[in-house]
């Protein structure tokens, strides 16, 4: 029974949290830019196998400062279903790479998501977002952790349990391809404390929280 | 590598597409020219197939009269979303053996049933169906239980929020709404219609209804969660109401989970207390 309704809820998990890797792990320079294109999504299962969502965004960072990166990024699946969605943040690295020290970031931000489809009446979400990082130099390349907070500021008015944070920790690989070229392969446990083993989309949970959460991107620096 | 882009590409088109579509997936497509009845038990004389009319569609029934119709009692039963009659025929074996009519149906693209499903189709031809059996079989509507299981409680909770007032209302294992099951998978508070095009809202029509409900939902259903669906429908509907939440049964196997003899104690307990309801 569940196979035949998990399709029809793909749209749900379309917009499920966090679905872009995380490219922002060290100070890319005071002026300096780069643009990233981030793919992949919790894996569930559909058509009688366990695949990736094909979700995407596309982003840049910027160097404010020697230290502090701003970043933005749209998410491109998510306008098929005319839903807009953006994420601005800044991102602070307090501790830069040295030796076995690791790069460490923390980065406030938001998830802005608005709805340009007729016929709806509220329009807008709004997510503050907290994230942190470090990263650790592996020769040209990068192995790196991290986790990120999202906090709903409304829940549906039936959900008396609904979470006030969602904390989806990851791990990752970055490799330097070239001197402006950057892959990553990013493992995301996406919303791990929630629990996801009792709703209409097959995820791929852990202990029945979550959704195990492949993405990849590639960066380009300028 | 051309051929493998293309194919990436083209899962990923139908995807998206596949998402956008809600009724591509709520609703079956496959079409079949003969009903099979899988492992009928029931005396054929007593089942008879019909056809009835939902606006310029036909659609297919079987109305199962009891030898045993000791109550004089009918129920009818609006399926799930899985396939069609054939996939739900197990159910009628089991109520008919609460020695009452049962009358289950097609909806618009199920089975043999004409037409398109839609979720407006599912209203009518939910009416449709009430209507037939009380004129057809002349039902009187406080002889009529009502029962409906999963995708079948839109168009029976429809039924029960009707003009009439049937003896009572069954629902097993029923979603809240489309927007319910969106918010459950997606986490956060997605507001309506942001991603589905159909409402569903079993909420607004729960509200209306006037006769006995029982709510049946399985603990560990994996599909429609408990808390954000039979829990809110069950706080939204009037009293008289009762409650069986299932330990350990999932999404299709409450019968079966909690054992038939005590699934059909228990409809039997609400059916017995709906009729001593009926005459107060």
């Amino acid at each position: 029974m569940k196979k035949f309704y998990s399709a029809f809820l793909l749209a749900g998990i379309l917009l499920l949290l966090n679905c872009a890797a995380h490219t922002n792990l060290a100070p890319v320079g005071k002026g300096k830019s780069t643009t990233y294109l981030s793919f992949g999504g919790p894996i569930i299962k559909a058509f009688g196998a366990r695949i990736p969502i094909p979700y995407a965004t596309i982003g840049s960072n910027y160097g404010l400062t020697e230290s502090v990166n701003l970043h933005g990024d749209l998410h491109l699946l998510s306008l098929a279903y005319q839903v807009v969605g953006l994420e601005l943040g800044t991102a602070w690295f307090p501790i830069q790479h040295e030796g076995l020290r690791p790069s460490v970031g923390i980065m406030p931000g938001f998830l802005a998501l608005a709805s340009v489809k007729s016929g709806v009446d509220d329009r807008f979400r709004l997510y503050p977002q907290l994230a942190g990082s470090a990263a650790w130099r592996s020769g040209k390349n990068k192995i790196y952790t991290g986790f990120n907070f999202l906090f709903p500021l409304s829940s549906a008015d039936y959900d008396d349990e609904a979470a006030a944070a969602i904390f989806s920790p990851f791990v990752g690989y970055q490799w330097q391809v070239g001197s402006r070229t950057k892959l990553f392969f990013e493992l995301k446990w996406n919303a791990a404390t929630t629990r996801s083993d009792q709703v209409a989309v097959d995820y791929l949970p852990v202990a029945g929280h979550g959704a195990i959460t492949p993405l990849f991107a590639i960066e380009r620096s300028f | 590598m051309k051929i493998k882009i293309l194919s990436l590409g083209i899962l990923v088109i139908g995807l998206v597409q596949l998402a956008c579509e809600l009724d591509g997936f709520l609703f079956n497509t496959e079409k079949i020219e003969k009903y099979q009845l899988p492992g009928n038990t029931i005396p054929l004389k007593l089942i008879e197939e019909v056809t009835f009319k939902s606006g310029d569609y036909a659609l297919f029934g079987y109305w199962v009269k009891t030898s045993n119709n000791r109550r004089g009692l009918t129920v009818l039963y609006s399926h799930g979303n899985k396939h069609h009659i054939d996939e739900y025929w197990d159910r009628v074996m089991y109520l008919h053996q609460l020695g009452v009519n049962v009358f289950i149906y097609d909806y618009r693209g199920f089975g043999r049933s004409e037409g398109e499903s839609s979720e407006k189709a599912l209203y009518e031809d939910g009416e449709a169906a009430l209507n037939y059996v009380l004129s057809h079989f002349t039902v009187l509507p406080d002889s009529l239980i009502i029962y409906g299981y999963s995708l079948g409680n839109v168009p029976a909770i429809y039924q029960a929020a009707g003009q009439i007032r049937p003896l009572c209302l069954i629902s097993e294992v029923p979603f809240a709404s489309a927007n319910s099951l969106t918010q459950g998978s997606t986490i956060i508070d997605i507001p309506p219609r942001w991603l589905t095009e159909g409402e569903f809202d079993n909420i607004k029509y729960i509200k209306q209804i006037n006769t006995p409900f029982l709510l049946l939902h399985g603990e560990a259903d994996d599909f429609v969660r408990f808390r954000d669906n039979g829990k809110v429908l069950f706080e939204n509907a009037p009293e008289p109401k009762k409650l069986l939440l299932v330990p350990k049964a999932n999404h299709g196997d409450i019968p079966e989970t909690m054992k038939i003899e005590n699934y059909l104690q228990a409809l039997n307990q609400w059916v017995e207390f709906s009729v001593k309801y009926q005459r107060k």
